[in-house]
């Protein structure tokens, strides 16, 4: 670990020396963390953390990590200079050609895996071939503090939008507010989401009804992370097929319509 | 749709070098003392005594980029069924202290996309091949074995006798001595391959069930399969397993699972392979002093992929220092 930054309450922002998985990561996909020692076996799972940042040329990745239990816990105490054990990049993150007016909507922790495709498309050369069009990161929060993802949103050059449940900051209401407006403002060509499943399940039912594909990144309790012990199993839409998806390799990131939500 | 989006195995480049590293060393003790870690499971003769336990290793696909399936004894599969089986709801998995709680509802692709797909990569692997299987009546178990007995590149068949009896009431095979009876004994009548019966372990007596598998012929006995247990969500106050119960592995089972280890060699004369929690080669070699041919690793590979290597290197490390051989090993703390 490089560097270690207090986002809010049980909230850090870690920057991690990791050349190889920052040389081949793509937005979207996830890490494995392991939160005990080698001989350790309670904590006995690895922790699914999505990639906050990738940046190849720095040889480095970002994890937001939120204290939520005892694994977390332990991440979120870890002094800058530890060595973390990761496994990855794992996962199906978003589609790489997404262009034009893109969406990107985060929902409280859920921002995180949204930063790095803020970022690219955000990028001088993406923004270009666009026409200007971009994209916007629209973040919600229950409340002013925990809006850290358009903080680093913004730092990787993202026009964001915000709200919060309590009216701290930005539109008073929910994200998908935003999303209504954004839709009303104009065409868009891409939703991407991530957050709580109420919010994701709102945003795909506007998306189909503005008949806009949309993306969500799905979270799940996991097992393996790599796909072998069909843990982390998600229902499959009857149109895709049904039966159950494995969120680590088939997802996080699916198109709202191939998976319930 | 997900084949359209980015992503690939590239988490395996961490344990490559490392994975180098523990195959060397297994190569050079092979060199070394050859034929010291060769052990058998009826007439299936495994070049060191490390399977994979059903259910953890799905058909040795995903690991693969790690772990070469011919590095190990043998895969022991995913539980395959007659039909394809969608598994059950999520969530089936969740942490528990020192292990974990799964129901995934014997999720699998039916046995005939298995033999069409599963079986042919794991044979070109070069791997020996344990197929776990189940089915909710005898004659299904009958009908399943003799799809599967005739298929090249099958080593053994592991009898899965932990799903609900439907003409018992849902009552599982493997609490009853006589019901495990019937289920060997049809898989018995339909294959010449070793058979091994994978006892559940929530039972009151493990010798009782044990040697009824032995008597309708089996040729091993496998254990432990998962200890059932169940966890609640005092925010939600509901289960947090979708399924309500769900069976709990990791290393808090291990005491157990070696208990009945010792107690099922004290009871049958076949070959037990043991399993239940094993994280490291001093685990798996407790379960071999305490009587099994073979070991299993399981739920600790999601933490360390690497481990079914490192617990090769490690139990040959020890034999070597001991001095002793896989076949000496077997069941040393029985002697006083």
């Amino acid at each position: 670990m490089l560097t270690r930054e207090e986002l809010c309450a049980d909230t850090v922002y870690l920057t991690i020396a990791a050349p190889a998985i920052a040389a081949v990561a793509s937005a979207g996909q996830f890490v494995q963390v392991g939160v005990g020692s080698a001989e350790a076996t309670d904590p006995f799972l690895r922790r699914p953390i999505s990639l906050a940042d990738i940046d190849p040329a720095a040889g480095t990745i970002g994890l937001v990590i939120r204290a939520i239990g005892r694994g977390t816990r332990r991440l979120l105490v870890l002094p800058a200079g530890a060595k973390i054990d990761l496994l990855g990049p794992v996962g199906h993150g978003f589609p790489a050609d997404l262009k034009g007016r893109v969406l990107l909507v985060g929902g409280g922790v859920g921002a995180a895996p949204l930063l790095p495709l803020a970022a690219q498309l955000a990028a001088p050369a993406a923004a270009q071939a666009v026409g200007g069009a971009g994209a916007v990161f629209l973040v919600g929060a229950r409340t002013r503090p925990e809006l850290w993802g358009a903080m680093l949103g913004a730092r990787a050059g993202a026009q964001c939008v915000v709200s919060t449940d309590d009216g701290s900051a930005g539109h008073h209401g929910l994200v998908t507010d935003l999303v209504k407006a954004q839709l009303a403002a104009g065409p868009i060509d891409a939703i991407c989401a991530c957050g709580p499943l109420p919010m994701m399940r709102a945003v795909a039912v506007l998306a189909a009804a503005a008949d806009v594909p949309c993306y969500v990144s799905l979270e799940q309790r996991m097992g393996c992370g790599i796909g072998a012990c069909l843990g982390c199993a998600w229902p499959r839409s009857a149109n895709a097929g049904g039966g159950y998806a494995r969120v680590c390799v088939d997802g996080p990131v699916f198109a709202a319509t191939e998976v319930v939500l | 749709m997900a084949g359209t989006m980015p992503g690939s195995s590239d988490w395996a480049w961490a344990g490559r070098e490392r994975a180098e590293a523990l195959l060397r060393q297994i190569n050079e003790q092979a060199a070394r003392r050859p034929g010291s870690l060769t052990t058998g499971v009826g007439s299936l003769q495994l070049a060191n005594p490390v399977l994979t336990a059903s259910g953890t290793y799905g058909f040795g696909r995903e690991y693969a980029p790690l772990v070469p399936p011919a590095a190990l004894g043998a895969i022991t599969t995913k539980c395959v069924t007659l039909e394809v089986r969608q598994g059950n709801p999520s969530p089936r998995v969740t942490e528990t202290p020192a292990g974990m709680l799964n129901s995934i509802g014997l999720q699998n692709p039916g046995v005939d996309e298995f033999l069409r797909t599963e079986l042919p990569w794991l044979r070109d692997s070069g791997a020996t091949v344990v197929v776990n299987i189940a089915a909710a009546t005898v004659s299904d178990y009958a009908r399943l074995t003799a799809r599967l007995a005739d298929a090249a590149g099958i080593g053994g068949l592991e009898i899965n006798v932990s799903c609900p009896n439907v003409e018992r009431e849902g009552m599982a095979f493997g609490v009853s001595p006589s019901a495990t009876a019937a289920v060997i004994a049809a898989v018995r009548r339909e294959t010449s391959l070793p058979v091994i019966c994978k006892l559940t372990p929530n039972v009151t007596d493990i010798a009782e069930i044990a040697m009824a598998a032995e008597a309708a012929g089996a040729d091993s006995i496998s254990l432990i399969n998962t200890l059932l247990g169940m966890v609640i969500d005092v925010e939600t106050r509901r289960p947090v397993i979708a399924n309500t119960f769900a069976g709990l592995s990791g290393p808090a089972i291990r005491p157990v699972a070696v208990r009945m280890v010792w107690q099922v060699r004290q009871a049958v004369r076949v070959p037990v392979i043991g399993m239940g929690g094993i994280a490291s080669a001093t685990d798996a070699l407790e379960f071999i002093l305490a009587g099994a041919s073979a070991v299993a690793v399981g739920s600790a590979c999601f933490a360390n992929p690497l481990l079914p290597l490192e617990v090769i290197a490690g139990i040959g490390e020890y034999l070597e220092r001991c001095n002793l051989t896989m076949a000496e090993a077997i069941g040393l703390a029985h002697k006083r």
